[in-house]
């Protein structure tokens, strides 16, 4: 079970609109859209530490992981 | 990525400016070749064989040639910022594309064509001169690396 992005819960918590966050952040629309969907491979830190001050957030809180034992084979092939 | 500090894109227009008078000057050096040529006098079609022959000799080095000015767009596009764009792929495989043609045609297609067409000789021949295929496998690499580089840029862009 990949990691999940809970983006949208904060998003609407701050009522801050996506596309506000994506130019504060410095990523594109789509790559927010992408990120907010869980369809990104991954995330870089800093994009990660601008999300949390902006959001006034832990990373924590906008992504959740369930775990699965499936996860350490992942990516293998 | 740290700034490399030799100007980039002037380098570009100086190296189109070197192929340029490099191509020329070679033009000019095998255009005084002509006339030791072996023409027979009333023979338009034998002469003109020989005259295709002797440029088609010549094309390995016109491919290098190009292969130089597609290296040049290059520098232009690292000195712009552009790592593993579209262009700059697609002029990475324009290189290595043209040292590749360039090194068969210097092995494999000249040799082989030219006792065919002067000779009337039939069979292939090859010419494996260190030069020509140290440049073909560079030019493989080139493309190779180029394929990658894209595949790697892809993946990186998919790291938000």
């Amino acid at each position: 079970m990949p990691v999940r992005v809970t983006l949208d819960v904060m998003l609407a918590r701050r009522k801050i609109r996506a596309k506000d966050l994506a130019a504060q952040v410095g990523i594109s629309e789509t790559q927010m859209s992408l990120l907010r969907t869980g369809k990104v491979k991954g995330m870089r830190f800093d994009t990660l530490s601008k999300l949390c001050l902006l959001l006034d957030c832990q990373p924590g809180d906008i992504m959740e992981y369930d775990a699965d034992q499936g996860d350490l084979t992942k990516g293998e092939d | 990525m740290s700034k490399l500090p030799i100007p980039l894109p002037a380098l570009s227009i100086v190296i189109k400016i070197v192929v340029v008078v490099l191509a020329l000057a070679f033009i000019s050096e095998k255009s005084g070749e002509l006339g030791t040529l072996d023409f027979t006098a009333g023979d338009t079609w034998a002469n003109m064989k020989v005259v295709s022959l002797f440029w088609l000799t010549l094309l390995p080095q016109g491919f290098y040639l190009c292969a130089v000015w597609a290296a040049s767009n290059v520098f232009g596009r690292i000195g712009r910022g552009d790592a593993f764009g579209p262009a700059m792929v697609k002029g990475l495989r324009e290189t290595g594309s043209c040292l590749v043609y360039g090194a068969v045609l210097a092995i494999v297609i000249i040799p082989t064509l030219y006792p065919m067409l002067s000779e009337h000789f039939r069979g292939v021949r090859y010419n494996p001169e260190i030069e020509s295929v140290t440049i073909g496998l560079v030019g493989i690499v080139l493309y190779l690396l180029a394929r990658q580089g894209q595949a790697l840029k892809a993946e990186l862009e998919q790291f938000v």
